[in-house]
């Protein structure tokens, strides 16, 4: 299965040799911050179980000898101790996160850097939002996995075999019987873990399911209202807000009933140390400070313990987001630049197509047979309806598509033997289902030719009378902008192709390309088109009085302002996009 | 605070037992340090193994009673918690659904949901472990405090010294998380969106050659995001030392005074053992409380937004008038419409007169903005009128009570809303619990017959995102039956038909020329040949009446309806050729 379409939810293997060593290549520039979070982790521990020995001494030495002489340094060592004991802790806990959003932070830029490169036959494959999940919610679910994850499981293991040797060493037999708590704990952690987790994940599965319902009953809310389904509606919401409801209450109950019984496993713990050790002190065996540091370790053990048992549910979830990072990031395009030398001058502009065929899927093709050649400098007008393939032979101009059958040739060379970026900037062209960037007018102005003085900017914006439209914009030339005129104004002097949305724009072009069904129809300037009465000559005679419209449209918006603003969005009658949008798939 | 009294009300005795079996819990806790005190002293002076063996059953018998009062309390108070939710939202469901399309015009949806999802969960969680932390804390710090001071008074005093420090400090550091952790959030946001922009308009990316500027524009974002959380990340590792310094600073000066205390004969052993224990049952709650109490502040906020919510009237004056009735005639007569939009300073529609017959079709054509959609809005109630404008079957519009109003009312709007339903129930939407013959027999009418054995599941074929997705001529035509559904007095069709193709139009209007003799029907239609056959043709211009008349007349008279007719016989050759 290709990689964007495996099923987010699936969660894979939880160890993967092979995720895990291509994960190791980033985290090998970390190699300095992970050697600094271990040493800092080894000192956190030693420093924490430090502490019930220093409380041992004090009770044994001095205590019930009843001599302060000595007790005072035994306090400021441990005082020292302690210090030491939050500091590190504070600066491992840092360290380790730190490694974590540099790794992320370089797989987040690399996946996204990737899809930079991917083809836009890869992006007709996969839904956006799919896209996004790789780049957002698998790169942070790695987080976690560096977070509280592989530092802290060894520094957990590390803890427990350390409190074992310790208490081992202290007192095997007492140690013995304090161990039987262990495997109790475990379990029931990862018992109460498990159940936790899969009550939160209902919870959450719950919640969106509300978020969904109110999502479209807020939009929908008129439709309820004009059909008078708010009893019906209000039943339905109860039902889902009730099974939210439900999973929430079946959640409190192992979020009340966890912490109690883990502490009802420390106070048994407690006895049992009190009921045996006790003994054995009476039968002078051990010392009371001996007592008191196992009842001591023993509370150290049950940290380290929970969050093993939560290690496992971390460590599946990253490697089922690895497993999809690295499927995508393994996606090889299928156009991507030949490795040949960028060409010295720029190109002159001579366009080629040769008996081009194109299908955006099998068996549906929407070029048949394009055969043409433009001139350098020549400005094409590309016409036609909606579907007729104008948008699809510009894409295929600069390699957004390759064709399925024939060539295209820039001066001559076939566009798969020219350097992709070097291609893109020879073209100029005003592409129609334009997507414009939430940037600014000067932005898009600039845009595809690199950063350009602002005078510059405006100078164009007035070369295509766009400039007082954009000053009267409340924010002039800082205003967001949904008009792509005033691209134009960079085509010139440059082999330019314009898929036209006004008149004035067919009429000032060389030549006029007339697209229907696929086809290269017709030919022609505007003159002779028209004086042939073919599909241009009807398109032209719709364009005149849609232009005549659009004009009033636009003098009242100017002088109205959102005199409307309540009304929700009219379509013109006789709409636009019969002529002048196109609805390819893009 | 109303509000939460009256929806704490239902469970006052859940969350009164909750406190009770609270206080037994936090009592019984509290006898655990005693029992070990005296375990220790006993074993200090040498006991019998009886003794000891009969303390430690002690202790462990309380830690059982106490596992299972602790569960039963928390049960108690946070399952309440959850319920008081749960009746608050649906409370709030109810009341979104009483208000007007101007409350939802001033408001983006997400603006809703964040009331009615995320101030839910901060008021969750104010009453829930708000409430349980605070009783806790109160009831641990008087019996706690008072046995440690029985134990060795000036010890404890010394002990919690830090305490309030701890108090402010988790305070203090929980705001500057939760800010943090909203910025971080935010900047995932940027990301997403950056991310969401950018693969939406690959095509412009690479048609621009804008790869490597996008890189940098991510990078720039990304980088900026692993700054915020390692930010965020330094203040939740200074919470944690600042909990574990401040903790263990009560337990160094116990353990070094109780050490002198204890060889100046002041204090047992077991005194220094309990006080030790005690301090630890204290710790815990204190820093919860630091975080309870900005759980307070943001609850108190999140209930304030909702109250404010719940305070919101309908605009219409439909939803001011009671009483049960017939849903008025068909007979529309606009007496001078005049409306305006609130906030705009000029009126979509001026002084339209207009008698409509019951039964008729009336065609309203115009361009954008022309006041088309306004009119057929106000018609149906969405928007609040004068008085004596808009007469429906003989009664003034704004005497009739919305819901009766709309008992027969079928409306088409412009934009196609489905719900993520089945066909079926997305045509039911008015007549839920509708006989399937009726849904069939609508579904029919609106040409949808023929496409459902392309649909997976038929007429039970789920729409949207989970389901099949429609053409925008085939939802049009789910919501063209919905409308039919109603057995409509009045129908409205709001460019209903413009995504549906001309020949199924053509037999959809055909089809539907018996279903509307005795029905009055307003079209907005994008294909305004469909609207020669109309008794009635209404040719709006700047909200003001341009011309009306018989469909025949006004192509006689060559207006503006007759060059709009005209043009679009050119659109149909285009499509033949």
């Amino acid at each position: 299965m290709s990689p964007a379409a495996a099923d987010d939810e699936v969660l894979g293997r939880v160890y993967d040799a092979r995720l895990v060593r291509r994960l190791l290549e980033y985290v090998r520039p970390q190699t300095r911050l992970i050697a600094a979070s271990l040493a800092l982790m080894f000192a956190v521990t030693a420093a924490g179980l430090v502490q019930p020995w220093l409380i041992k001494r004090l009770i044994d030495e001095h205590i019930v000898t009843r001599r302060l002489a000595g007790a005072g340094s035994i306090a400021l060592l441990y005082l020292a101790v302690f210090l030491v004991e939050q500091v590190t802790r504070y600066l491992q806990l840092y360290t380790m996160e730190r490694t974590g959003q540099n790794i992320i932070r370089t797989l987040r830029d690399r996946v996204f850097a990737h899809l930079q490169r991917c083809d836009l036959a890869f992006f007709d494959r996969y839904p956006v939002g799919r896209l996004m999940t790789r780049v957002t919610t698998d790169v942070e679910s790695l987080a976690d996995l560096f977070s509280s994850g592989v530092v802290s499981l060894l520094g957990d293991s590390l803890k427990l075999a350390a409190i074992v040797v310790i208490l081992l060493w202290l007192d095997a037999r007492l140690a013995l019987v304090t161990f039987t708590i262990v495997p109790a704990l475990f379990l029931l952690s990862v018992f109460f873990r498990g159940r936790i987790r899969q009550a939160y994940r209902d919870v959450r599965r719950r919640i969106a399911r509300i978020n969904a319902y109110l999502q479209e009953a807020i939009s929908g809310m008129l439709l309820i209202q004009l059909f008078r389904r708010e009893a019906e509606d209000r039943r339905l919401f109860d039902s889902i807000n009730r099974e939210h409801r439900d999973a929430e209450l079946r959640s409190v109950v192992f979020e009340s009933s966890f912490s109690a019984i883990i502490e009802l496993i420390g106070a048994l713990a407690t006895a049992a140390i009190l009921w045996y050790g006790g003994g054995r002190f009476l039968r002078g065996a051990l010392t009371l400070g001996t007592l008191v540091a196992f009842l001591e370790y023993t509370g150290r053990f049950f940290a380290p313990i929970r969050d093993l048992s939560g290690f496992y549910a971390v460590l599946q979830a990253a490697m089922a987001s690895l497993e999809r990072i690295f499927a995508l990031l393994d996606d090889r395009p299928a156009i991507v630049s030949p490795a040949v030398a960028q060409p010295a001058a720029a190109a002159s502009g001579r366009v080629e197509f040769d008996a081009v065929r194109f299908a955006y899927a099998p068996g549906r093709e929407v070029l048949r047979d394009i055969s043409l050649t433009i001139e350098p400098g020549e400005k094409i007008a590309l016409v036609g309806a909606t579907g007729s393939g104008k948008t699809t032979l510009v894409k295929l101009l600069i390699r957004l598509y390759d064709p399925t059958s024939g060539t295209i040739r820039l001066d001559g060379r076939e566009l798969r033997d020219l350097p992709l970026p070097w291609l893109r900037r020879q073209i100029g062209i005003v592409l129609q289902d334009h997507f414009l960037f939430t940037g600014t007018v000067a932005d898009n102005i600039a845009f595809g030719c690199g950063p350009l003085a602002s005078e510059r900017i405006e100078a164009a914006a007035r070369l295509v009378h766009a400039d007082e439209f954009i000053r009267r914009l409340p924010g002039g030339y800082g205003e967001p902008l949904l008009e792509q005129d005033a691209l134009r104004a960079l085509l010139r002097g440059r082999t330019a192709i314009l898929i036209a949305h006004r008149l004035s724009t067919i009429a000032g072009a060389d030549r006029i390309l007339v697209m229907h069904h696929g086809r290269l129809a017709e030919q022609g300037t505007h003159r002779a088109l028209l004086a042939r009465g073919g599909i241009y000559a009807r398109l032209c005679a719709l364009q005149f009085g849609w232009e005549e419209e659009l004009n009033a449209r636009g003098a009242r918006a100017a002088a109205a302002g959102a005199a409307d603003a309540g009304a929700g969005p009219e379509e013109p009658l006789f709409a636009e996009p019969r002529v002048a949008t196109d609805g390819e798939p893009a | 605070m109303s509000l939460l009294r009256r929806h704490l009300r239902p469970y006052r005795r859940d969350i009164l037992l909750g406190f009770g079996c609270l206080l037994i819990t936090n009592a019984l806790a509290l006898t655990v340090p005693w029992l070990l005190k005296r375990v220790t002293d006993a074993l200090r002076q040498g006991t019998t193994m009886r003794t000891v063996a009969g303390l430690a059953g002690a202790i462990a018998t309380i830690s059982l009673l106490l596992a299972a009062i602790r569960t039963a309390s928390r049960l108690l108070i946070l399952g309440a918690s959850r319920r008081v939710v749960y009746d608050i939202r649906n409370e709030l469901f109810a009341h979104l659904q009483s208000l007007p399309a101007s409350f939802y015009a001033t408001r983006r949806t997400g603006e809703i949901m964040s009331r009615a999802v995320n101030d839910l969960q901060l008021i969750r969680s104010l009453c829930g472990p708000g409430i349980l932390n605070i009783l806790n804390i109160v009831v641990l710090y008087s019996i706690g405090l008072t046995m440690m001071a029985l134990i060795d008074p000036r010890l404890t005093l010394l002990a919690v010294l830090p305490y309030p420090l701890m108090l402010y400090g988790v305070f203090r550091v929980s705001r500057v998380i939760h800010e943090r952790s909203n910025a971080t959030q935010d900047q995932l946001a940027a990301i997403s969106n950056k991310a969401q922009e950018n693969l939406s308009g690959v095509a412009v990316v690479k048609a621009f050659v804008r790869e490597d500027e996008e890189i940098a524009a991510f990078g720039e974002l990304s980088n900026e995001y692993r700054r915020l959380s390692l930010r965020l990340a330094r203040s939740r590792g200074l919470i944690v030392t600042l909990m574990g310094g401040l903790g263990g600073l009560s337990t160094i000066i116990v353990l070094w005074l109780g050490t002198r205390h204890i060889i100046d004969g002041r204090l047992t052993l077991g005194g220094l053992v309990a006080e030790m224990s005690y301090l630890a049952l204290l710790t815990g709650p204190t820093i919860m409380m630091g975080w309870v109490l900005g759980v307070f502040q943001r609850g108190l906020g999140a209930l304030q937004r909702v109250e404010a919510i719940l305070a919101e009237r309908s605009d219409l004056p439909g939803d001011r008038v009671a009483g049960d009735g017939p849903p008025p005639a068909g007979a529309v007569s606009l007496r001078g419409l005049t409306f305006a939009y609130a906030g705009a300073d000029r009126p979509a529609l001026r002084d339209i007169r207009l008698e409509v017959p019951a039964g008729s079709v009336v065609g309203v054509v115009g361009r954008v903005g022309a006041g088309k959609s306004t009119l057929v809005r106000l018609l149906a109630g969405i928007h609040p009128i004068a008085p004596g404008m808009i007469i429906l079957g003989g009664r003034d519009l704004t005497t009739i009570p919305t819901a009766q109003l709309r008992a027969r009312l079928g409306y088409v709007p412009q934009e196609t809303f489905l719900f993520s339903r089945s066909v079926a129930e997305n045509i039911a939407l008015g007549r839920p619990g509708v006989e399937r013959a009726d849904i069939e027999r609508v579904a029919a009418l609106a040409q949808l017959t023929g496409d459902l054995p392309d649909l997976p599941q038929g007429l039970d074929s789920l729409v949207g995102e989970r389901g099949v997705t429609l053409s925008g001529g085939q939802r049009q035509r789910v919501a063209l039956a919905r409308a039919l559904l109603m057995d409509p007095a009045l129908l409205i069709l709001d460019d209903a038909l413009s995504s549906v193709d001309a020949e199924t139009e053509e037999a959809i209007l055909k089809g539907l020329r018996g279903f509307l003799r005795d029905r009055t029907t307003f079209v907005i239609a994008h294909r305004v040949s469909t609207l020669l056959d109309a008794d009635l043709v209404v040719a709006l211009n700047d909200g003001r009446v341009a011309e009306a008349g018989r469909p025949a007349d006004l192509l006689a008279a060559g207006g503006a309806f007759a060059a709009m007719v005209r043009r679009q016989q050119i659109e149909r050759e285009l499509e033949i050729l």
